[in-house]
Order: C-alpha cells, then structure tokens, then sequence
C-alpha cells in the first residue's frame, strides 16, 4: 500500500518542477508519458499545469483511459521506491503516507484514472504558504482525487479578489476573508459561504512587546498601520469597540510589517500567523490581542462557491469532492503542522523562498484557528448558528448587512453526514 | 506606471548610443554611488528595515542563486507581451499613415490604454484570461502607446523631399508608407522598442500582484511581506539589472541589424501632431478631436462588455456608470465621492507633475549648460527609468512618509525622469545659426542658453509634458492604491477588495476623462505655439 502510495504522490505533483521528490518523479513523468500517450509538460505553472492536464484526457485513446490494472501499479510504485530511497527524500511524507494508507486503499485505481476526472480550480486567497497547507496536502496526498477532482490550485495575491474569480466560473471553489465575500454578495455575485477554514479570525492587532497594545482602549491615540484590504474590517471593529476613528492615527500601509518595527507605526492590524512571526524572527517581539475576543467575532478564511452551483448535480459533486479533499488534508496539518510546513517551503511554495522556521511556527499557531471544540464536534470548517450569528452581527457593525442565508453548510453535511462527527 | 513606461523620452537614439560612449564617467558615478550606499547603510539606517548595505543585497543575490526560474518565468511573460503590444503598436501606426483620419482615434486610444491604471484593470483581466495571458496582456499594454507614439512620430518623420518625390513618379500614399516612411520610421521606432522593453518587464511584474507561483513580482511580494530586506532589494536589483539589459540589449540588436544608418528626416516633426497630418480632411477643432476621442473610448467599452462575454456583475456598461454617477438612486452621493476622491489624486499628481517638471526643467538647463554633468548624470537617469515603481514605492514612503510628501515624490520620479529626457533632447535640436547669431554678437553661453535654448526648447516641454501629465496621474494613483490613504487609488483598492464595480468602473471613467482632457489640451497649446512661432 506504501508503494502505491509513493506513486499517488508522484502522480499528483509530476508537474511541480522543483519537488522533493524530484528524481522519482522525473520517472513518474516518463511513466505517464508512456501510458498516457502525451509528452509532459514540466512548467510549474498553474495554467500549463491545467493545458497538461486536459491535454490528457482529450489525447488518451479511450483503452487507456481504463484504470490501471493493479499490476501495472504496483511495478510503477516498485521502480519509485527505489528511486525515493536512493535519493534519501522526505521521510515525512513517507511516514505520512504510511499512516494514512487505511483510509486510501480504494484510492489507488480512482486515482491512477485521474484523467476521466473533472478538472477544478481551487483559488486561494494568497501566495502558496503554509496558510493553504490543508490543500497541498489533499493534492500531494491524493485527496482530490479520491473524492473525484482533479484540483488545481490558484494562487492569489494581494491585489486579487479571488470572488470574481469564482463568480465567474474560472474557479469552482475560493478561498477568501469574510467581508469582502459578503461584500460581493451583497453586489451581486452569485455565491455562497459554504465552510470557515478558521473558526475565528486571526486578525489581530499587533504591537512591539516593548510597548504593547493589550485591548482596543491601548490604540487610543496611537498610530496604527492599517492596510487598504483591511479597512472594511478595521472600521467596524473600532464601532464594535465604540471608538472614534478620530482618536487614532490611522497609518494606511502595505502589506509588510516593515513600520511596525522601525517604529514609525505603534500597531499593525495583521494576521495573528503572520507578521507576529516574521517579526519575532527578526528579533522583534510583539504583542498581539485578537479582533476575535474583543466583540468582533468572525470566522475567516471561508470557502466560496457559486450558489446556482450546489443546485447542479454534477457541479454539487465536484464541489463536495473538493471540500471532502479540503477536510481530510487539514486533518493531516492539524495532526502534523511540521510537514505542512515543509510541503509549503520545499514542495508547493518552494520557489517563494518560505522560510521553515517562520512557516512551521505559522502552522502550530495555525491550528487553533482551524480547529476547536466546535469542529471536534460537527467536522472541520462547520459553521455553528452562533459563529454565523456572531459573524453577521460583527458584519452589521460596519453596516455590512450579512444575512444567514449566505452561508450554508449543506456541502459539509452531505461530507459529514449529517454534521455530527460523534 | 512605471519609471520605464514614460514615452516623453525624445525619440531619437542619441541617449542610447552615447550610453556606451560614456564608460568613465558612468563608472565613477556608479562607484561613488555604490561606496555612498554602503556608508549609509551601515550608518543612517542601521538597525531599521529600510536600506540593506549593496554587499549584503549581493550576497543574498547570489545566495538566491539570482532567481532565475523566476526571472525566467517573468521574461517569458514579458516578451509575449513585449511582441504583441509592439506588434499591435506599429500596425496601427502604419494605418494611421494610409489612413490619417484615424490618427487622432488612435492616438486617444494609446492614450486611454495609458491612462487606465493597471492595477485597476488587472482584476477584470484575471477573470477574462488565466494567470499567464492575463499577465501577458498587462506587459501588452504596458508597452502599446509608447511604441504607437514613437512610431507614429517615426512614420511622419520621412523627408518631404523624398515623399515628394515619391508623388512626383506617381506613387500613392500606399508608396510612401512602403519606400520612405517605413525606412525613416527606423530611428524612431528602435528607441520606442527600446524603451518598451523594460515597460514589458515592469507589466508583467505588477500582473505578479495578482498572484503566481514564480516570477520576479511573486518574490519580491513574498520577500517583502516576509521582512526579508536585502532580498527585497536583490530582486529589485535583478529586475533593475535585467530591465536595463532589456533595454541595451534590443538597444545592441537594432544596432547590428543597422537600424540607426542615417536617414534623412525631418527634424521638425518628433513628436508634435505635425500640422500636415490632416492633409485632405477638415482639420478637425479642438471639440471635435475630443468628441471623437469620447465615441471611441465608448466603442471599446461596449466592444470589451460584449466580446469579454461576462456578466453585468464584473463589467458595468456605460449607461451603468451613467446611472451610477448621474441617475441613480444614489447618483449625487457617488457622484461627489468620486469627484472629491479624484481631486485628492489630482492634488497629489499636480504637486508631483510640478515638483518633477521644474526639477527636470533645472536638471535639463545643467546638463545643457555642461558636458560634463550630462555625462555623469544621464547614465543614472537611464537605469531610474528601469527602477520597477513597485519596488520603490514603500522604500519611498518609508523614507518620506505615507501622506503628500511621499505621494508626491513618487509622483514627481514618474514625471521627472521623462520630461528630462525630453526636454533635453529638445534643447540640443535647435538652428545651428540661431546660436551662431548670439556667439557672433558676443553673447555668453549663458546668452545662448535664455535666447536660443529655452525658447527652442519649450516645445519639448508640451511633448513632455502630453506624457508626463497623465504619467503623473498615474503615478498618484499607484502611490495611493499601495501606500496613502485617500485619493482615487486607494478607493479602487477598496472598490476591488469589497467587490464595488460600479465604483472601480466609475473611478477608472474619471482617471480617463481627466488624462485624455490634459493630453488634449496640451496638444492643442502645443499646436498653436509651434504655429504661432514657426518652430
């Protein structure tokens, strides 16, 4: 099982140019040209990713779009064993694949036809870091495609709003902050909350631990650094504390926490896994309180989908087939938050230069985000009437009008069947 | 956009040639501004984030093995974008020629794809295209109106001698464009090219904005967010290194392939609508032109609405933003919130057009005035013009800070830069005999300089300053959407986050009407000067 394992791996990221794994997939490479009757494109790129992969399905002469025959699947995985073992490659993703290997042994043959799969984007909020870990996981480990997609990541940046992307068809599920999907509903856009991947928000408020912003009250006459895409957020939250923008010195900064260590800001409204790390790396120790426990209650980091899709049966699916991979791959980062680092440093981000020791703290300060009592309780990423109610009345302070009807958690219940782990 | 994206540059390839030809003195600056860098570094801004020491941007360079996979990821980007914007560019010029009542039609069009903040488009474009044409695109047109001016002026360039002559043995216009324009376009054309490619670079870097797994803007966003300052600086430093590369490099390629043999042109005409242009049309007024260029901005509007396909969501039509502005239920209200927006940016575009012209102007004078200076000083120049924006603007604002200040100092790098060029381009082409006169009668350099030179040279100032009002504008608009706190740009930001198209598309509206009004106005002052004096 290990074996086919190793090759589900390679099968998955055959075209991230600069893995691991990268002898082993070299001959993963080869292989599936061979059988697949394609040469294969190396580009890492996402959109090449994606022209590679429906140039598959549109050139395999039908014969071989069969499943592999388990033979054929176990000599592939033999020959990449022994590629993985001589190149002496991560023994974490081993070990992973080892213990994970109960809950895939139908997988193999889903996955190794993974060219009859549909193909999907996923759109991510930011670059590839370890904020996203949970789908690297599912796209390494082969969750997608167990669940039936094939998932492509997109990955974002800070100028894209990944809800148009989604409304427009060009991803079937995003990743993106609260606000600003309400926002795009309340506009128009046809979609629809259907999971939080962070049960609070990990917006905080950041400060040098030398001089330290503890509650709302402290920024009274402070500067704080505030970002463009922050604004929405910022300005509710100051009503939420029944402050006056008056009495702060608003700053309006990029997105490095460059000010906050020179001194020219006091605060910096910042991602509580984020720029506290970066900071304190680079030996500057802050203090951070979060927007959370300070009456603005928010989940974050919430999965978006077209509403008029989860009415199509087909799409419904693949929707439920990308949250089903979403789920079971941050179940692995919550178990092991030292490998979704390095997936993000080596494998997925590998060409951003992420550096292990920021990202691993990212990943354990991460998880308490993600998981809490109520995802123990009901499944990763269930959104409870309380979060959701808690969140529309934080929405309504900054006069966001956020209706229960934008969420819905029917995707995780027909994952979790009925929503009740237990 | 960028330093680089300015086409005010005089479009000869004199800045190009004497680059090489100024070895020493280059290389003393460049040393001197080295060893100046380093001595801050570990003085001044020891300790804080903001200035890493050349050494150490260096070792990290060479650390990061010089980011290739990335800047080969950027490149190719870059390229495409660099082919098909050029390739767009100079059809259309040559159109123009065969057709000159569509001169005026075109040219707003180069002027709009300038005018329209990348960054505000960049959005609709990732939703139309993937990730890699999307970027493409935004290098496309980062290069399209620098190269359609730089051609246009070349094409018009050709001699009336031998255009004449052409007609004399019976040759239509279509002649003309094929024996004499197209080799007299040559000079021109080759400096547009030049000066396009390292726009290209800089488009396809601020499409990184919008995300990617590599590329030089990926990095340096990552870089940055990480507090990794030397590396911020080594990748601003590849890509400033590899744009000025860009920049000889084709500069090297049409030297060989001997685009710059002379030709016989016609000096008069660089870069002004050259008065014959509308031979055989009505010479269209002022309102007219702007009239003109109105229904085509609102063709390509609708034109983009219907071929893009999307839906209502994404892409307000022009009634939309009609109603929006003017109609609505809420019409006054936006309707103020824009227009009090839009003069905060135009505030901030106006300080930094003004400072930047008058530092240019004085800059220019000094250079004139002295070989010396000029040698020194221009070589500097031509690298800032590669410097990536991106890059700068929070270095900037760190060092001058996030209000009228910074703003207005990154306003003024976009206008200065350009309009030196320009404007000393435009001193140095003036009537031998002119300054003869003043020699003969005893007159001074300085004379020379207040009699001839500067009123010779107030032409190149509208040439410079067509480019460099709407490049003011736009440099405003960057510099709030990535650091300020008010203005139009930091309201698209906003509009872009939240979702708020109506509100982008009424923003972008404004920022084109403003920069179309300003580059008409110009031309037409420009116009009437060179006719009123003859030049």
């Amino acid at each position: 099982m290990k074996l086919a394992l190793i090759t589900i791996i390679v099968d998955k990221r055959r075209n991230e140019e600069e893995s691991l794994l990268a002898d082993p997939r070299t001959e993963g490479e080869k292989e599936d040209s061979k059988i697949n009757g394609v040469s294969s494109g190396t580009n890492a790129d996402t959109s090449s990713r994606e022209r590679f992969f429906s140039n598959v399905r549109q050139t395999t002469p039908p014969l071989l779009r069969e499943p592999m025959s388990r033979r054929q699947l176990l000599g592939r995985g033999v020959k990449l064993a022994g590629a993985v073992a001589l190149a002496g490659a991560i023994p974490e993703i081993l070990a992973a694949c080892g213990s994970g290997a109960s809950a895939s042994s139908s997988s193999s043959a889903a996955a190794s036809s993974s060219s009859a799969l549909p193909n999907v984007n996923l759109q991510l909020v930011y670059l590839e870091n370890v904020q996203f870990a949970g789908s690297f996981f599912a796209e390494v480990k082969g969750y997608y495609k167990d669940a039936g997609v094939n998932v492509t990541l997109l990955p974002g940046g800070p100028n894209l709003a990944p809800e148009p992307i989604v409304q427009s068809g060009r991803a079937l599920v995003g990743i993106t902050h609260t606000a600003e999907a309400v926002q795009a509903i309340i506009n128009g856009a046809d979609l629809k909350i259907i999971g939080a991947g962070f049960q609070k928000s990990p917006t905080c408020i950041a400060s040098r631990a030398s001089a330290p912003i503890r509650n709302p009250q402290e920024m009274i006459g402070k500067k704080i650094g505030v970002s463009a895409s922050n604004e929405p957020i910022w300005t509710s939250f100051l009503k939420a504390n029944n402050i006056s923008a008056s009495e702060i010195d608003v700053v309006t900064v990029g997105f490095d926490p460059t000010p906050l260590a020179t001194g020219e800001i006091d605060g910096l409204v910042a991602f509580y896994t984020n720029e506290p790390i970066v900071l304190r790396l680079k030996g500057v120790p802050t203090y951070a309180f979060l927007l959370n426990d300070f009456n603005y209650p928010m989940v974050d980091d919430i999965y978006i989908c077209k509403a008029s899709n989860l009415s199509d049966a087909k799409l419904r699916k693949q929707i439920i087939g990308v949250m089903t991979g979403e789920s079971r791959g941050w179940s692995d980062v919550i178990a092991n938050p030292d490998e979704a680092a390095a997936l993000a440093v080596n494998v997925f981000g590998k060409s951003l230069k992420l550096n292990l020791e920021q990202q691993k703290l990212d990943a354990q300060e991460q998880n308490q985000f993600v998981a809490d009592s109520t995802t123990a309780k009901h499944g990763l990423f269930w959104m409870t009437p309380e979060v959701i109610d808690g969140t529309i009345r934080s929405l309504a302070i900054g006069n966001v009008d956020a209706k229960p009807s934008m969420f819905t958690n029917e995707i995780l219940d027909a994952i979790y069947h009925g929503g009740n782990k237990a | 956009m960028t330093l680089s994206t300015q086409a005010g540059e005089a479009f000869s390839s004199k800045n190009v040639l004497s680059f090489f030809g100024r070895r020493k003195e280059s290389a003393i600056v460049f040393v001197v501004f080295l060893a100046l860098w380093e001595l801050l570094a570990v003085t001044v801004f020891k300790g804080r984030f903001v200035v890493p020491a050349p050494s150490n941007v260096l070792a990290t360079a060479w650390r990061d093995g010089f980011y290739i996979s990335d800047l080969a990821r950027t490149l190719s980007e870059a390229s495409l974008g660099w082919l098909i914007g050029n390739g767009i560019a100079i059809l259309l010029a040559a159109l123009c020629l065969v057709f000159p009542r569509l001169e005026a039609a075109l040219l707003s069009l180069g002027v709009m794809t300038y005018a329209v903040p990348t960054v505000a488009i960049g959005p609709i474009l990732f939703i139309i295209q993937d990730p890699f044409s999307a970027k493409v695109t935004m290098s496309a047109l980062s290069v399209f109106f620098v190269t359609l001016i730089a051609a246009v002026a070349g094409l018009r360039s050709a001699s009336k001698t031998s255009l004449e002559l052409t007609s004399v043995f019976g040759g239509g216009k279509w002649d003309m464009l094929r024996r004499v324009r197209i080799r007299a376009s040559i000079p021109a054309l080759t400096t547009g090219l030049c000066i396009s490619a390292p726009a290209a670079i800089l488009g396809a870097v601020i499409g990184d904005y919008f995300g990617g797994q590599n590329g030089l803007g990926v990095i340096m966003l990552q870089a940055q967010e990480q507090l990794s300052v030397s590396r911020t600086w080594a990748i601003a430093l590849v890509t400033t290194l590899v744009s000025g590369l860009a920049y000889a490099g084709t500069a090297g390629l049409a030297k060989i392939f001997g685009a710059w043999t002379s030709v016989e042109t016609d000096n008069q005409s660089d870069l002004s609508e050259s008065p014959n242009s509308n031979i055989g049309s009505k010479p269209l007024t002022f309102l007219g032109k702007f009239m003109l260029q109105i229904a085509i901005a609102l063709g390509v509007w609708y034109g983009v609405v219907t071929v893009s396909g999307l839906g209502s969501y994404f892409l307000k039509t022009p009634q939309a933003v009609w109603t929006y502005l003017f109609v609505g239920p809420q019409a006054s209200s936006n309707l103020t919130s824009v227009l009090s927006s839009l003069s905060t940016t135009l505030f901030h575009a106006g300080m930094g057009w003004l400072v930047g012209s008058i530092l240019a102007i004085s800059g220019a004078i000094l250079m004139s005035s002295s070989s010396t200076i000029t040698k020194a000083v221009m070589p500097l120049v031509l690298v800032a013009r590669s410097v990536p924006l991106v890059a700068m603007t929070p270095l900037i604002a760190l060092l001058l800070g996030r209000g009228l200040v910074g703003i207005t100092a990154i306003s003024a790098l976009v206008t200065l830069v350009p309009t030196l060029v320009t404007i000393v381009d435009g001193l140095k082409k003036l009537p031998t005999a002119a300054l003869n006169i003043v020699t003969c009668s005893g007159g001074s350099n300085f004379d020379a300089l207040i009699k001839v030179r500067l009123f010779y040279g107030l032409p190149a100032v509208f040439t410079a300053a067509k480019i460099s009002m709407p490049g003011a504008i736009l440099g405003a608009v960057l510099a709030e959407w990535l650091v300020a706190g008010s203005g139009i740009g930091h309201i698209m930001a906003y509009d872009v986050v939240g979702s708020n198209f109506a509100n982008l598309w009424a923003s972008i509206v404004a920022i084109v009407v403003v920069s179309l009004t300003l580059y008409s106005v110009v031309s037409s002052a420009e116009r009437l000067f060179r006719k009123r004096f003859a030049i």
